[in-house]
């Protein structure tokens, strides 16, 4: 028994003999120096044992001097085993390229998410850690662990106040806290708040500073809206004055518009169908039908196939059939106009602060030029007008 | 000149308390239960069936009969046999 492993490394087979006595067969076996073992009786002349793969030669001379015939009956051990494996190679192949598959893609970063930080910002710390060797694609069993990774952010990057990193599974993910940068207030200058424009006072807020204006009233640019004299006459004390005073001003902008040169529109109707052919000719394998539509447009997408580098005449392809409709021009004007509208109103806004808003607005002239939608149009807009204005020493 | 040997074996046996198997190459016979029986020191066998198994012994033979014989291992002077063993009988040269 405490040779098992050994027979099976090497193998052994079992052999069935006919026309010869057991104890002849042993007897010789012993003189040759053959190993046999397992020996089982069948019936007379007949008799089963085991050998060892090595000893092939012997039982051949042993059966040849006994004149008996040998047949193997089964064949065990490690060399047959190989055999058996090395026929089925393909399937050992795939199973172990499979397994290495596996384990090559669960260990592949697939996804940096990057949370807590501004576009510009994430997009340094993905360039920074890209050094490192992170992105996608890159085997995570060779990347730095995460703390080595946090480190090397928080040293890098000063503007990062600290950096959690986190591997789950194959995605990293990075949760950043950004330094605050705090804004200095400009130094305060005693002044006043003057209007920046001609509009009427709405509204207003002061802070500091002493109140000119009244509601409804008409101020011109520059006028003094709170004033940065404060006490008794005679004792005036200078501030800085501050609050926000809303007037409202009507403001004119000019918007042009192309016109919309194509007058078709697709109607929605779709038909995709499949061929076989090239961009002339086209050999349909799937969809029939037009769409309902009197007019259509065709798209057509195909895959080129190549042989040895040579493109093929003919290869597989898509279309897709789009039914299409005229539209009216009158249509087309209320569009553009509508359209100028909303761009006047996003121009409009990015001229005033963020607190600007349209009370009212009012077309007063549209017009087509040369393909072009030209419109005026009047907003009503109340917005902050007060901005500080210095006092000078000694006015 | 035999007899004296065998004398001076046999003296060396109950004198010196040495193993007889050893000194007067006498066969060793391990018999576990009814199932294996393992055989020291055997000059060969002599008649092998699935109920019978004759081994040739330096004075003597010996028959072990049963069923389901199978020879597990054999080796130079040891065999191991498997089997039900039934009886196991020794025949002596000298008195057949």
């Amino acid at each position: 028994m405490r040779n098992d492993w050994l027979k099976n490394y090497k193998g052994f087979m079992k052999i069935r003999i006919k026309e010869t006595t057991p104890e002849k067969f042993i007897r010789l076996s012993k003189e040759i120096g053959l190993e046999i073992w397992g020996i089982e009786y069948e019936s007379e002349e007949i008799f089963t044992a085991h050998v060892n793969l090595d000893d092939l030669g012997a039982v051949k001379k042993v059966a040849k001097l006994l004149s008996c015939k040998v047949t193997f009956t089964r064949k065990k051990g490690a060399p047959f085993l190989w055999a058996s494996i090395w026929n089925r190679k393909g399937m050992v192949m795939g199973i172990l390229s499979c397994f290495l598959c596996i384990i090559v893609l669960s260990n592949m970063v697939w996804k940096i998410e990057i949370d807590g930080a501004t576009p510009e910002l994430e997009h340094e710390v993905m360039t920074t850690i890209d050094e490192l060797g992170v992105k996608k694609g890159s085997i995570a069993l060779f990347l730095p662990p995460p703390e080595q990774i946090q480190t090397h952010i928080m040293n890098e990057r000063e503007d990062i106040t600290w950096v959690g990193v986190t591997r789950q599974g194959s995605s990293y993910h990075f949760q950043i806290v950004e330094k605050e940068i705090v804004e200095k207030t400009p130094a305060t200058i005693n002044g006043h708040l003057v209007a920046t424009r001609k509009a009427m006072v709405h509204d207003f807020f002061v802070e500091k500073g002493k109140l000119i204006v009244r509601e409804n009233e008409l101020v011109e640019k520059g006028d003094i809206l709170v004033s940065g004299n404060i006490g008794k006459e005679g004792e005036e004390k200078q501030v800085s004055a501050t609050g926000t005073v809303l007037g409202e001003f009507w403001y004119k902008a000019d918007i042009e518009v192309p016109l919309l040169s194509a007058v078709e529109e697709l109607t929605g109707e779709v038909q995709k169908k499949h061929f076989i052919g090239n961009d002339r000719f086209q050999f349909p394998i799937w969809g029939i039908g037009k769409p309902d539509s009197e007019e259509t447009v065709k798209e057509i997408f195909r895959e080129n196939w190549e042989i040895l580098g040579v493109t093929l005449p003919i290869s597989y392809g898509y279309s897709y059939e789009y039914g299409i409709e005229d539209i009216e021009k009158e249509l087309l004007k209320k569009e553009a106009l509508e359209i100028a509208m909303e761009e006047g109103k996003k121009s409009l806004l990015d001229n005033f602060s963020n607190h600007a808003q349209i009370m009212d607005e009012k077309v007063l002239h549209q017009s087509i030029e040369g393909g072009k939608v030209k419109v005026s149009i009047h907003f009503k807009i109340i917005d902050d007008i007060a901005v500080r204005q210095p006092i000078i020493q000694g006015d | 000149m035999k007899q004296f040997q065998k004398w001076v074996k046999k003296w060396m046996v109950n004198y010196l308390d040495l193993p007889a198997d050893v000194v007067m190459d006498l066969p060793r016979i391990t018999l576990v239960g009814n199932l294996h029986i393992y055989i020291e020191n055997h000059q060969g066998v002599l008649l092998f069936t699935d109920k019978e198994l004759k081994l040739a012994l330096t004075d003597g033979e010996l028959l072990i009969r049963g069923e389901q014989f199978i020879i597990k291992k054999i080796h130079a002077e040891e065999i191991l046999l498997e089997g039900k063993i039934k009886d196991v009988h020794y025949l002596d040269r000298n008195r057949d």
